[in-house]
């Protein structure tokens, strides 16, 4: 099965992906939302609700409280309750009790006239304990009282009410409404919600709770002592209830709490289906979204976008005729509309291009230079007549062509690789190729081809042939280095000369009748010139064979200033007291790779030179610097200069224009520099000094 | 509501008299709701007489307290709206004095006085003539609560007013009740029956020699025989705001040791409706120890209804006819919950077996007193119930009040026709 890619589909399945993928999204996203949202919501429906049925069980047993108040007060101050207690008919007064107990729906009654125990009761009492007594004093004492307390079955809740008979208390009336599953009942057909009364770790509640109720308070009075924000009667969710408690203490009633508890499974199961359904549609409006939408997108989009395919096909293979002449209105339309333009257009700059291009030709066809041009692909672009003509590739035309199969000759297509593959591009190089008429050397230029945006598309090469100026060069070079030679055997002749002269007049005078013991002195001198002419020789001889001996460099980086020192150090500066020597090196310059003892030689020969053409005072000034990649070291001085005769000739051995020189200095000077692929410039003009220049 | 039914009743003879020929005769009987015999048996007893003689009656069935009213203001009519009225035997001077009823025709006179026990029918009499027959003779008897009085260490009721004293103080100091005795002493014409019994238990009479009189020995001690059980708290004071029915619901309950009632609270104990039905017994109404050593055992008052014809009925001979049928000796004999006043029905067995407390009944009737027959009995009592209950609440003592209340009870007789 193959592996299904993102980049391998067609624009429409991905605009069917995306637009599946995103209502999808945006499906999910929404559902996720409004699931969120209804949960959200209903939790806090559910919290308020609760908040309401706490607010609802509040005023129910304040209510109630105040009924029983009423009761009790209605009770105690009836008059046969008055006149049954005032006058002890026990028995009228409990069945009155009873009536009333009956009537009104409550636990139990009793009348009491002192703190004994009841006078009469609807129900066998117990003799009041000791908070019950404290109640009862207050209330014989005239106060009403209610409060918790225990009663017939579990806790209840009292209101004690004195009876008067005029301001005289003969009594009091317990009333008791007992606080158990009935009144639990009761207060649940008020709200919705269940009930849980606790009274002292006792829980009143429907027994359809079941065991749970402990575990939910329990868990509800941790989460709620947790909620340090929480109000007066947090409201907390326990499992699958929202429970809410009020502190009956808030009701005037200590030790005793009501909590509520909401189920809200079903609430929850509800939005449950809900979410079921709203999936379930959003589904199904999706997938009739999709359906619907892929067949306007096959209608409007697909076969509009294949049309306009086809035309883009048809320009892109060179027709530029308009090919849709549509009567769309919508976006394709206008897309068709600008792509006739586009072709009327595309057909006037092709018809403006083919004759540029054919007089591009003819331009390029006229220039006698060879031109050639290839892409980064290395494929050859462009080959004008000329070059065609030089590389006599008439049976095999390059255009088009890789540059390696041959179509070339190596040596520019060397070149046109250096320049495509290295960066590097060639200047008058000289490369010798065959041809029928024999070798042929053209003068070959690359540089890179650049687009209108100065971005590298190719290379150009530019060559001309130069095999007729080549032979003309090589025999002017011929001749001049015949007529150096010339020079030089000149000035050997002239430096051999001098001292022979001397030789054959000191040897002749030592020949003809010279005694050493009748001029000693004299003998010792034309010995002594005999042997100081035979050094001289020896050295024009040296300095002959130093400056023929081939050099072997060997470069490695050397810190330039050092090199420079080393040459200084090695002059007899001291013979030229008058002239400063200073040395200006730039920071920049830091090390190059040279050869350092012959480039300080040749230093030391270019600074000498200019000490001995400068002044008795005067300056010379060895400057050094970064220049294009290389290094370039000048030599300054002011000294008498040179003309122009003198400079043709001056790196030529043996030229020389002191009486003392030996013509060599600045030669060797000039094959060190040489050998290390620099070269040595001279600028000067009599009476102004001269400027040696080394670039390395 | 009267005035209707009258319309109503003209309506019928209207109507009855275009329709149906006017042989038939038809009376109306005015009868007391609250005590008696009972409504049902009243009317069943009506239809029986319509069914034998073909005379109708009407009964209607008024309050005990409406009642004097109604009869005296259809008295002032020329026709009197009721043809046979139930009488309380206290009105039966006012109303012979007045002309209201008719004496009882010789014949049937003699037959009562015949029949039915003297002690009864002479409640009836008035200046030699007897105004009703006796119908239906009622009492004051001695209530026990037997559990309370064991209790106190007394296996009896008490045989004097002594002894009932005793019995009382043992109780209270027992601490078994606060209050033994419970009795109707409410500012009604039950006071005055209370204190012509407890006159009658100390040796005398509140007439004497055809004067009424309260001021003798017997009646001061029986007034301080009342003040002493108040302030000794062997009566409860509530008495004074009591009458019959609330007295007897006390009984019944069990709030009080002894008390004197009627009879109809036999049939009330009888029929034991309290949740705890409380073991009574019924005694003759003792009398002081002093009285009993003359043989007087017992001292009660007289509260009987007889049936009188009024003086402007237009159905006298059908009403009386009624009233013997009513009052026949088998109707009571057939409603023993009642005291018979027929002596034949004393006789018979089945009375015997039929009620149980019917030798009590009969000593109690040989001690029976008679409230004063005066035709301004009603005027007499209220002077008498005001004095006797302002001592009872201790405003005066009890000989100052008595002479008070003779000398109204002599400014009330001078005024009488």
């Amino acid at each position: 099965m193959r592996r299904l890619r993102w980049g391998g589909l067609k624009l429409s399945g991905k605009m069917v992906l995306f637009f599946v993928g995103l209502v999808l999204c945006q499906s999910l996203v929404t559902l996720t939302i409004l699931t969120t949202i209804i949960s959200r919501t209903n939790l806090d429906s559910l919290t308020s609700q609760m908040s309401d049925t706490i607010l609802g069980v509040e005023g129910y047993l304040r209510e109630t409280f105040s009924d029983l108040r009423v009761k009790g007060d209605l009770i105690a101050g009836q008059q046969k309750t008055v006149d049954y207690a005032d006058y002890r008919l026990r028995n009228l007064l409990a069945r009155e009790l009873v009536l009333y107990r009956q009537s009104l729906g409550i636990e139990s009654l009793a009348v009491y006239i002192d703190s004994a125990g009841p006078f009469a009761s609807t129900t066998p009492v117990a003799a009041p304990d000791s908070p019950f007594r404290d109640e009862l004093a207050r209330a014989l004492g005239g106060e009403r009282a209610i409060f918790l307390g225990r009663g017939v079955a579990g806790t209840s809740l009292f209101v004690l009410s004195p009876i008067k008979r005029a301001d005289r208390i003969i009594g009091a009336l317990s009333l008791s409404l007992s606080m158990d599953k009935d009144f639990v009942a009761r207060v649940e057909r008020i709200i919705n919600a269940r009930v849980v009364l606790r009274f002292e770790g006792i829980s009143v509640y429907d027994p359809q709770l079941g065991g749970e109720v402990s575990r939910i308070l329990e868990t509800y009075g941790r989460r709620a002592e947790a909620d340090a924000s929480a109000a007066r009667n947090p409201i907390v969710r326990a499992g699958s209830f929202i429970v809410s408690s009020l502190d009956l203490a808030s009701l005037g009633l200590s030790g005793g709490t009501a909590y509520c508890l909401m189920d809200t499974t079903e609430s929850f199961r509800q939005i449950g289906r809900y979410n079921a359904i709203s999936l379930l549609a959003t589904l199904l409006i999706l997938s009739l979204a999709l359906a619907s939408g892929i067949a306007f997108y096959q209608r409007t989009f697909l076969r509009r976008f294949q049309t306009i395919l086809q035309g883009i096909t048809s320009i892109s293979r060179g027709d530029f005729n308009p090919p849709f002449r549509l009567g769309w209105q919508d976006e394709f339309g206008q897309l068709a509309h600008a792509f006739d333009d586009m072709c009327l257009k595309l057909l006037t700059r092709d018809k403006e291009l083919s004759q540029l291009s054919r007089y591009n030709t003819l331009v390029l066809d006229s220039v006698q230079s060879g031109i050639l041009c290839a892409d980064l692909r290395g494929e050859i672009t462009a080959c004008n007549r000329a070059a065609e003509r030089l590389l006599e590739t008439a049976s095999q035309a390059p255009l088009g062509r890789p540059l390696d199969d041959g179509s070339i000759p190596a040596g520019i297509a060397t070149v046109l690789r250096q320049g495509l593959h290295e960066g590097s591009y060639a200047s008058g190089r000289e490369i010798t190729i065959g041809g029928k008429d024999g070798e042929r050397i053209l003068d070959v230029a690359s540089s890179p081809l650049l687009s209108p945006d100065g971005e590298r598309i190719g290379i150009i090469v530019v060559f001309q042939d130069i095999t007729k100026e080549k032979l003309l060069e090589e025999k002017l070079a011929l001749s001049s280095n015949l007529a150096a030679l010339g020079e030089m055997a000149a000035g050997v002749a002239h430096q051999v000369r001098n001292p022979l002269v001397v030789m054959k007049v000191s040897s002749e005078m030592l020949r003809d009748g010279f005694t050493v013991r009748e001029d000693p002195g004299k003998y010792r001198k034309l010995t002594h010139l005999l042997v100081e002419e035979t050094d001289a020789l020896n050295l024009v001889v040296s300095n002959f064979l130093d400056f023929a001996r081939p050099r072997k460099v060997q470069p490695s980086p050397c810190p330039v200033d050092s090199v420079i020192q080393f040459a200084l150090e090695s002059l007899p500066l001291e013979r030229y007291a008058g002239i400063a020597v200073k040395t200006v090196v730039e920071p920049a310059v830091g090390e190059y790779p040279m050869d350092r003892n012959l480039m300080a030689q040749a230093l030391s020969n270019l600074v000498l030179n200019a000490l001995q053409a400068s002044r008795e005072s005067g300056c010379v000034e060895v400057r050094a610097r970064k220049a294009a990649g290389g290094l370039r070291i000048e030599v300054q001085d002011w000294g008498t200069g040179m003309s122009e005769e003198t400079m043709r000739k001056i790196f030529n051995p043996f030229f020389t224009t002191r009486d003392s020189g030996t013509g060599l200095g600045l030669s060797i000077a000039h094959r060190i520099v040489e050998s290390h692929g620099g070269s040595i410039e001279a600028i000067s003009s009599p009476g102004a000094g001269s400027t040696f220049t080394i670039v390395l | 509501m009267r005035t209707g039914s009258r319309i109503l009743r003209l309506l019928l003879l209207l109507t009855s008299s275009l329709s149906i020929p006017a042989t038939a005769e038809e009376i109306t009987f005015l009868y007391m709701k609250q005590s008696g015999y009972d409504l049902p048996d009243i009317v069943a007893r009506a239809q029986a007489f319509q069914r034998d003689t073909g005379i109708q009656v009407d009964p209607v069935f008024v309050e005990y307290k409406d009642r004097y009213s109604l009869i005296v203001e259809a008295a002032s009519r020329a026709v009197s709206d009721y043809d046979l009225i139930l009488l309380d035997l206290i009105w039966t001077a006012d109303f012979a004095e007045h002309g209201i009823i008719e004496p009882l025709p010789a014949d049937l006179a003699r037959r009562v006085k015949a029949g039915v026990v003297p002690k009864i029918y002479e409640a009836f009499q008035y200046r030699d003539r007897l105004w009703a027959m006796p119908f239906h003779a009622d009492f004051q008897l001695l209530y026990t609560n037997l559990d309370l009085l064991e209790r106190a260490g007394f296996a009896a009721p008490p045989k004097t007013l002594e002894e009932l004293v005793e019995q009382a103080r043992e109780a209270k100091r027992r601490g078994i009740i606060e209050y033994p005795i419970f009795d109707s002493w409410i500012e009604q014409e039950v006071l005055v029956c209370e204190f012509t019994w407890l006159v009658g238990a100390f040796g005398g009479s509140l007439t004497d020699r055809g004067r009424i009189t309260c001021t003798s020995p017997a009646s001061l001690q029986a007034l301080r025989f009342m003040t002493r059980l108040l302030s000794d708290g062997l009566v409860n004071p509530y008495s004074l705001e009591s009458e019959e029915n609330f007295t007897s619901e006390v009984f019944q309950s069990a709030d009080c040791i002894y008390t004197t009632n009627w009879s109809f609270l036999i049939r009330l104990l009888a029929a034991g409706q309290q949740p705890s039905p409380v073991r009574w017994a019924l005694s003759p109404i003792p009398v002081s120890r002093a009285v009993a050593r003359t043989g007087a055992a017992t001292s009660s008052v007289c509260g009987f209804e007889g049936l009188a014809v009024t003086s402007h009925s237009q159905h006298k001979a059908a009403a009386w006819r009624f009233a013997q049928y009513l009052d026949s000796p088998e109707f009571q004999g057939e409603h023993l919950e009642f005291m018979p006043v027929w002596k034949v029905v004393w006789d018979w067995p089945a009375t015997r077996r039929g009620d149980p407390y019917m030798p009590v009944k009969q000593l109690e009737v040989s001690g029976l007193q008679y409230r004063p027959a005066h035709p301004r009995y009603s005027q007499i009592s209220l002077v008498l119930q005001q004095w006797l209950a302002r001592t009872l609440r201790g405003a005066v003592a009890p000989e100052v009040a008595l002479e008070q209340a003779q000398k109204g009870i002599n400014a009330v007789s001078r005024g009488a026709p």
